[in-house]
């Protein structure tokens, strides 16, 4: 009797909840996913005016030069600024956990402040502080030591605004990851050091043998949440192009969002599928990069 | 001997100072950027372009403009009525389930957990074409509330997933002596389990908060209309007009409005926030 009672509460206490998650996200989840087989007029055409096209929509897309453009975009952030990010944050948490500084959860707390800032704050600050060419941080500080033609350089320019975001974007990124390497690393028995100090390990030894083998954990964790960032990036593309999406900065969710929503200065197709198949093959990148961090790290580990 | 010795120790200073250099040169950094734009606030837009921050006085008058001029003081008033609405929301649905999923068997605990992990790991912009398709087609959009209803589904997955490990780590024995005593399970859990469990439910409403403050897409979205936008989306609209207005001074007025009160939660918080951050900790 009681237990039926407390199997009732149960079911009283999850209902509300699963409703919601149900109603206002498995369903929609799915719901994109078979509209990514559809050509659908516009967004909100009901089911059964739906025209199914198989595979078109993802062919259109792959035979699209400015959605290639934005693949191409986000895999060179992805890839690049994934090695900025992660050889910074590694050295940065191994800095801040084995060596005795003082001052460590002061230099913590402010390199992860901007990750609590909105990004349209931050990419902000970028483009009409730091890259600004005219009282921008760096065109003064290379007037300050003497460096007229760095100074020089428009940032914001079309030739550098891909290079200038992909160093914005992962600077910007460094003190989430670094704090989940700490993290990980102070889980790490001192012991360990200590006796392969005593064996005459050196330091490059201790951090690739020891650090990053046991924080393997949090590695795997970190690509894929950057895998998930990096690819739907929209945000940083669209403060520093904010007018039309240019193509050297453009991004998959920013030629979905053009092509759905927006006033289509570029993209002309008036077909919601094709936004269906850019989500599904974003998600289908995360499930991949989750997928391929298991297969290689666990072939590495045994 | 002593001469390598005397090295080691030198090598060894000089790495410590690096250390030291480098973690403050970055520090130094963020600060002047955070510096410099609350400067550029209080200064005129001709200031900001001569290179002389300040030069004609602290005027705050870029916050009266912003706020009396370019709406910012509504788009203040909706992004606090987004945030607080979807977390105290996320908490009355989240924090029950969360309980029952971590302490009473009735079969379904492991599937359920299983699917909001999994939920987790599907990016936000999959649920958003066909819930504006729906709310077009009920004359939702540029409505409240479906806006804060997209923030609560987006954010329940990690919220239940987040609790659920609260609830577990609490011993056994509170339970126990409430039914004994006769406690109905819904007062056991208000009364008992729900205060025991707050240290997690704070902090993952500190979570939530942060995260639906910065929220930028699904806004842009559904409250494109003014008077609805939120002020991530009030700062790109202004930086949009800038063509028009060149008024530097006001958008980083505007930029510190944004940033002030997550940062204000940070400070007396970050303790709590940076011992909380593993996999997962803010999506955005």
């Amino acid at each position: 009797m009681y237990k039926k009672y407390r199997k009732i509460t149960a079911i009283i206490f999850v209902f509300p909840a699963l409703i919601v998650f149900l109603i206002a996200f498995l369903y929609p989840v799915f719901r994109t996913g078979i509209m990514s087989l559809f050509y659908v007029e516009t967004i909100s055409d009901s089911i059964f005016n739906w025209k199914f096209v198989g595979i078109d929509n993802f062919v259109f897309l792959f035979k699209s030069n400015l959605f290639l453009k934005s693949l191409k975009n986000v895999f060179i952030i992805w890839l690049i600024g994934g090695l900025i990010v992660f050889s910074i944050s590694l050295s940065f948490a191994s800095i801040l956990t084995f060596s005795n500084m003082k001052l460590k959860s002061f230099f913590k707390t402010l390199i992860y402040l901007p990750n609590i800032i909105s990004s349209v704050a931050l990419a902000t600050m970028w483009i009409y502080y730091f890259y600004q060419p005219d009282y921008g941080f760096l065109k003064s500080f290379f007037t300050l030591v003497g460096l007229p033609q760095l100074a020089n350089i428009k940032w914001a320019s079309p030739d550098y605004i891909f290079m200038s975001m992909l160093i914005a974007y992962s600077f910007s990124n460094v003190g989430y990851f670094m704090v989940m390497f700490c993290a990980s690393m102070e889980s790490i028995p001192s012991a360990l050091y200590d006796s392969a100090s005593i064996d005459g390990a050196n330091s490059f030894d201790k951090f690739f043998k020891i650090t990053i083998p046991l924080i393997l954990n949090a590695i795997k964790s970190a690509i894929v949440i950057w895998s998930i960032e990096a690819f739907g990036m929209f945000v940083w593309s669209q403060i520093f192009s904010p007018l039309d999406p240019e193509p050297g900065t453009i991004t998959p969710k920013i030629y979905m969002y053009f092509q759905l929503f927006g006033s289509n200065l570029i993209v002309s197709e008036r077909n919601a599928g094709l936004g269906a198949s850019i989500c599904v093959i974003l998600s289908v990148i995360a499930l991949f990069s989750f997928l391929l961090v298991n297969l290689f790290f666990r072939d590495n580990n045994k | 001997m002593l001469n390598r010795l005397g090295k080691k120790i030198i090598i060894d200073k000089f790495f410590f100072i690096m250390k030291y250099i480098i973690m403050s040169t970055w520090c130094l950094l963020i600060f002047i950027c955070i510096g410099w734009i609350f400067l550029a606030s209080l200064s005129t837009t001709s200031d900001i372009f001569d290179g002389k921050l300040l030069n004609s006085g602290v005027n705050f008058k870029n916050y009266y403009k912003a706020f009396v001029n370019n709406r910012v003081g509504i788009y203040f008033l909706n992004s606090i009525i987004y945030s607080s609405v979807s977390v105290i929301g996320l908490v009355l649905l989240c924090s029950p389930a969360a309980y029952a999923i971590a302490r009473i068997d009735f079969k379904l605990n492991d599937i359920l957990k299983r699917i909001f992990v999994l939920a987790m790991g599907v990016p936000g912009i999959m649920i958003v074409i066909p819930l504006f398709g729906i709310a077009a087609t009920l004359k939702l959009i540029n409505n409240r509330f479906i806006l804060i209803l997209v923030y609560i589904a987006m954010h329940i997955p990690f919220t239940i997933f987040f609790l659920i490990s609260f609830f577990k780590n609490i011993p056994h024995t509170f339970e126990e002596a409430a039914t004994i005593d006769g406690c109905s399970p819904f007062r056991a859990f208000w009364n008992i389990m729900f205060p025991l469990a707050s240290p997690g439910i704070v902090t993952v409403s500190i979570f939530n908060f942060i995260s639906i403050w910065n929220e930028y897409f699904t806004a842009l979205i559904f409250a494109s209309k003014t008077n609805l936008r939120p002020l991530s989306i009030g700062l790109f609209s202004m930086i949009q007009s800038m063509k028009y207005t060149n008024d530097f001074s006001g958008m980083f007025a505007t930029v510190i409005i944004v940033l002030l009160p997550t940062i204000f939660i940070y400070i007396i918080l970050s303790k709590k926030i940076i011992s909380n951050i593993t996999a997962g900790g803010i999506n955005e």
